[in-house]
């Protein structure tokens, strides 16, 4: 990639319209041009202030979420400090919260844990697409079960034993009507792809290997768990780990939360959180909802990574906080989950539940990783908040 | 005393609805210093909120002298810089992406403090339909598909225009005419 035709690719990539096979070429043009660095980081400087000067209708939305933040750690240190005055013991610590970047009309939740695959076996097996830097533009070759796998030029592809090696290059497959879950694997030596759905490619670099799924859903594999990549989800291998960023599509389903009466406040962010985990907080004053009989509250999160525990907390006026846990929730696809308020329990004795005629004003949703693991990138974010009506 | 002042006291001594105001009124301003710093909009929301959590937590030793501006923005310099050297770490791993190589090195100098006045001069230059396509781009984050559809154009030829709009305001900014 020339100087100018990576400062045109670097263009598209503000414009968030790069390609993702133009992505490595980009990158090592970067890596390798200490000019081109600088003359597309003042690009991005750029960039970055004009977002910065036109979105001063944002300040709302960071200190709501900076607020709810704050009451998240004043909420859990009192817990902790009346508990532990209590019992005369400290409950076992857990993460920091700190909600990062949101994009308003972003609506995704993704949590990946690290994941290491090991290299595949030196055996030999036979190549059955070697195209070369000279070789014809692409093989095609047919799946059992009535499915396609394209090899891109200059790709390296090997057949072993019903496993498809990817060495080099980038295969693009497609699973067939009858392939069946797991029936088509690719793997390459940072990871295992096994196909869910129908539709993904896997590109292979050295040291890394690239997964897009363009429809269904793909669990990329490594020794220490796995990843489920959705449609328009993206991950990134390497022998030190996996990084996944699940994407919300236009095509997701609209939430149910639509069909039933609105609280008025809705909280629409995506979080980032590179080290642990996710976390958003979404402050309800001066709504404040009154709780009833079959109160509830909708939600919907996708997580990406293998996370023990998905909570939802809230506070109520009379200072309470109180919390419901789902444990081990699927990965991958969208959880829908009407949560009965009910349901919550109180955040220090685990016991009682809200009463009804209690006031929230205040509600908080996070991801736990309470194994110590890392989750090595994670988005979160809530569609809104919905009660049902009262007849 | 000075009305940050006043809200920052009052955030000092546990008073959340302070500290929401306080961050409504500084929140413009120390997001287009970082923005300039750092230039990577998911590291500028990322700096910005990892000021205001350092700010809540370092708020009962600031001193009430009609500085609470600077203060905030020598903590966004702080976290800025913490984050360009995660960023400049990430550089030598494997999984360094497009974001990691275009970030300014920690030891880079500020930029230069009138920076965004003349981005905003030359902004207010721009024809009416540029500014009008700068504003959807950025405020209120169309993308290419948008925009294109909004305009009849093909998303090729927005992305060209952007371009030459990023273009003209980075030599403007640099000093030439707008």
């Amino acid at each position: 990639m020339s100087p100018a035709e990576a400062r045109s690719a670097f263009g598209r990539w503000l414009d968030g319209d790069l390609a993702v096979a133009e992505d490595p070429a980009l990158r090592a043009a970067l890596a390798a041009d200490p000019a081109l660095r600088a003359a597309c980081a003042a690009e991005a400087r750029l960039a970055a202030a004009l977002a910065a000067l036109h979105g001063a209708a944002r300040g709302e939305a960071v200190a709501a979420m900076l607020a709810g933040h704050l009451r998240a750690r004043s909420a859990r240190t009192a817990a902790r400090s009346a508990d532990a005055a209590v019992r005369g013991v400290r409950r076992p610590r857990r993460p920091v919260w700190l909600p990062l970047a949101f994009a308003a009309g972003l609506v995704a939740l993704v949590g990946v844990a690290a994941v290491l695959a090991s290299a595949p076996s030196a055996s030999p097996v036979p190549v059955v697409a070697d195209s070369g830097p000279g070789g014809p533009p692409e093989r095609r070759l047919a799946l059992a079960g009535g499915g396609t796998l394209v090899a891109a030029p200059d790709s390296e592809i090997r057949s072993d034993g019903g496993v498809w090696r990817l060495e080099r290059g980038r295969v693009e497959v497609e699973a067939g009507p009858h392939s069946g879950t797991g029936a088509v694997v690719v793997r390459t030596a940072e990871a295992a792809c096994r196909v869910v759905g129908t539709r993904f490619s896997v590109g292979r670099e050295p040291g890394r290997t690239t997964v897009t799924v363009t429809h269904g859903m793909v669990a990329v594999e490594g020794s220490a768990g796995a990843v489920h990549l959705p449609t328009g989800g993206r991950a990134v291998a390497t022998a030190g780990g996996i990084v996944a960023d699940l994407a919300w599509m236009p095509g997701d389903p609209a939430p149910p939360w639509l069909a039933l009466g609105r609280v008025g406040a809705e909280g629409i962010a995506a979080v980032r959180f590179p080290d642990r985990f996710a976390t958003l907080g979404i402050d309800l004053k001066p709504l404040q909802v009154p709780l009833r009989s079959g109160t509830a509250i909708d939600l919907r999160v996708r997580l990406g990574g293998d996370v023990p525990a998905l909570e939802l907390w809230c506070r109520t006026t009379d200072g309470g906080t109180w919390v419901w846990e789902e444990h081990k929730p699927s990965l991958g696809t969208w959880l829908d989950r009407r949560v009965l308020f009910s349901a919550f329990r109180d955040d220090a004795t685990r016991s009682a539940s809200p009463p009804p005629g209690s006031v929230v004003d205040w509600m908080h949703v996070s991801t736990r990783d309470g194994s110590g693991r890392t989750l090595v990138a994670a988005r979160l974010a809530v569609v809104g908040w919905g009660v049902p009506a009262v007849p | 005393m000075d009305p940050l002042d006043v809200l920052a006291v009052r955030a000092a001594g546990g008073d959340h609805a302070a500290f929401h105001d306080l961050v409504l009124a500084t929140q413009a301003d120390l997001r287009l210093a970082i923005a300039a710093r750092v230039g990577i909009p998911d590291l500028v929301e990322e700096v910005l909120q990892r000021t205001y959590i350092a700010a809540w937590d370092g708020l009962t030793g600031y001193r009430p002298e009609g500085r609470c501006g600077g203060w905030l923005a020598g903590i966004a310099r702080h976290q800025a810089s913490h984050a360009l050297r995660e960023r400049a770490r990430r550089r030598q791993q494997p999984l360094a992406g497009i974001e990691d190589w275009i970030s300014p090195d920690p030891d880079e100098p500020e930029p230069e403090p009138d920076l965004i006045d003349r981005l905003r001069r030359c902004l207010a230059a721009l024809p009416a339909g540029a500014r009008d396509l700068l504003q959807r781009r950025y405020g209120d984050g169309a993308d290419l598909a948008a925009l294109a559809a909004a305009s009849g154009r093909r998303s090729g030829a927005v992305a060209q225009h952007l371009q030459r709009l990023r273009d003209r305001l980075r030599a403007c900014v640099a000093g030439g005419a707008p």
